[in-house]
């Protein structure tokens, strides 16, 4: 059957021009039994079809507009009774390739012309498809894996490094007059090659940010103070090296429909947008709240104010989709995450209140993508 | 038996509350000799300075004491984990058990 390219299907079949169709470039398949032709139908690459307007043809026809509509429009009728023409057409059978007596070899030939070049083209589509469906599947795998590697690399392998870095620090607080010279200087070298590992750890945390401002979203339940621990604890190494002190109000229960991991990031760009402008004995406040029909976060902190009009260029800038500096990508992907959920971002910043980053996420998240 | 000094930790240890934990560590570090266990069984939240003094607090005390911290939270013991606390710490799951080592 692989290389059939004409399936004709009839009861009562009139081989006199399909025999000499067959001898050309094409094969043609007779079909005389509905299980037959049933069979057919179930494989995904199918010839051009040809029927006429016996009992056999019809009832294939019925069968072709419950399992494979979009065959229909292609399907050859050779038919003569206007009846059998109006419930062919009732059907969907494309008029223009209904064909009335006689039905040489000549005239099919030529109908048939285009209709094989569709056909074949079709079937290599649906190669195609397939392919494209098996490289999707593949690609869907490692983007997992990717995924995957990345939470490992950007959690996992911090941690085992903060440990590190804190022994090493441990090591030469207790190293006394009396050590070996040498110890100061291989703890040097430790140090230097785990804020080597450092770098390479945040730029995958760049890779993964990014990642955020593509991927689907996939909404569900989230309990935003869950998220917002979760990531608080992410940044107290950080923190405690530059001696901010981080706190965190919640205001009772916080849920919304989001992607949790997007929620996950934007509370990171937040808490990064604030924590970069600060310096030792600064304080930053993390408070979770309900408002109206949502949640908002806000991240507070007590640093240098920004100068007049600044929150507001900053903003401009993000609505723009201009964002230069790294505050304003931290901002940015913020944005983009808050967007994406129906929410928002909003920057203000004053001498009395210090300088808030805030997004209000909607409890159902009024996006337009899909789950 | 050594002497113990126990430190009852409050379920939210944010600016103001830190502030009294950080002294209260700090006393009893400077007692000679003396266990210090930390009852975290209430804690939900510690802040960055609170977890800043455990880690001073680590780096002060001799390897013989070892803080030992009572029934650490989900929150408290990944928090450990993250700033490379967690093995430098002993944990107990009672306050009993803590004390009676």
């Amino acid at each position: 059957m692989s290389q059939t390219d004409i399936l004709y299907v009839s009861s009562a079949p009139e081989n006199s021009f399909l025999a000499e169709l067959s001898s050309g470039e094409c094969s043609v398949r007779t079909v005389t039994s509905i299980d037959e032709a049933k069979q057919i139908l179930a494989r995904p690459n199918l010839p051009v079809m040809v029927i006429d307007g016996t009992p056999l043809a019809l009832e294939f026809c019925d069968c072709l507009k419950e399992t494979r509509p979009d065959c229909l429009a292609s399907l050859i009728a050779l038919v003569s009774d206007s009846r059998v023409k109006a419930r062919l057409l009732e059907n969907g059978v494309n008029p223009g390739l209904m064909l009335s007596p006689p039905f040489d070899a000549a005239t099919l030939r030529s109908r048939l012309s285009a209709c094989l070049d569709a056909g074949r083209l079709r079937m290599e589509l649906a190669a195609y498809a397939l392919d494209l469906e098996k490289n999707n599947d593949r690609m869907s795998h490692l983007l997992g894996m990717k995924d995957r590697f990345l939470s490992l690399a950007t959690h996992d392998l911090r941690t085992p490094l903060t440990t590190m870095k804190l022994v090493g620090e441990m090591i030469e607080k207790q190293l006394v007059e009396s050590s070996p010279p040498g110890i100061k200087r291989m703890l040097d070298i430790l140090a230097r090659n785990i804020a080597k590992i450092e770098v390479k750890v945040d730029e995958l945390l760049l890779i993964a940010r990014m990642d955020m401002e593509v991927s689907p979203l996939e909404l569900q339940e989230i309990n935003v103070n869950e998220i917002a621990l979760d990531v608080i604890k992410i940044f107290f190494p950080g923190a405690i090296s530059r001696g901010v002190e981080l706190d965190a109000v919640f205001g009772g229960v916080a849920r919304i429909q989001a992607d949790a991991r997007c929620l996950d990031q934007l509370m990171c760009e937040l808490i990064a947008s604030s924590l970069e402008r600060l310096d030792t004995g600064d304080h930053v406040e993390v408070r979770i709240s309900t408002e109206g029909e949502g949640v908002r976060i806000s991240v507070t902190d007590d640093g240098p104010p920004m100068r007049e009009g600044q929150a507001e260029q900053l903003m401009e800038g993000l609505l723009n989709e201009s964002p230069t500096r790294q505050t304003r990508v931290s901002l940015y992907t913020a944005h983009v995450i808050a967007q994406r959920h129906g929410g928002r971002l909003e920057i203000t910043s004053s001498e009395s209140k210090g300088t808030t980053f805030s997004v209000w996420m909607p409890q159902q998240a009024a996006t337009g993508e899909s789950a | 038996m050594s002497k113990q000094i126990v430190i009852t930790l409050p379920p939210v240890i944010n600016r103001s509350e830190a502030e009294a934990f950080v002294r209260e560590l700090h006393e009893a570090e400077a007692a000679p000799e003396a266990v210090i266990i930390l009852d975290c069984r209430r804690v939900e939240y510690l802040n960055s300075r609170a977890v800043s003094a455990l880690v001073e607090s680590c780096k002060n005390l001799s390897c013989e004491r070892r803080l030992r911290l009572v029934e650490p939270g989900d929150f408290m013991l990944k928090t450990l984990e993250v700033v490379g606390l967690l093995s430098l710490l002993d944990v107990y799951p009672s306050l009993a058990e803590a004390e009676v080592e």
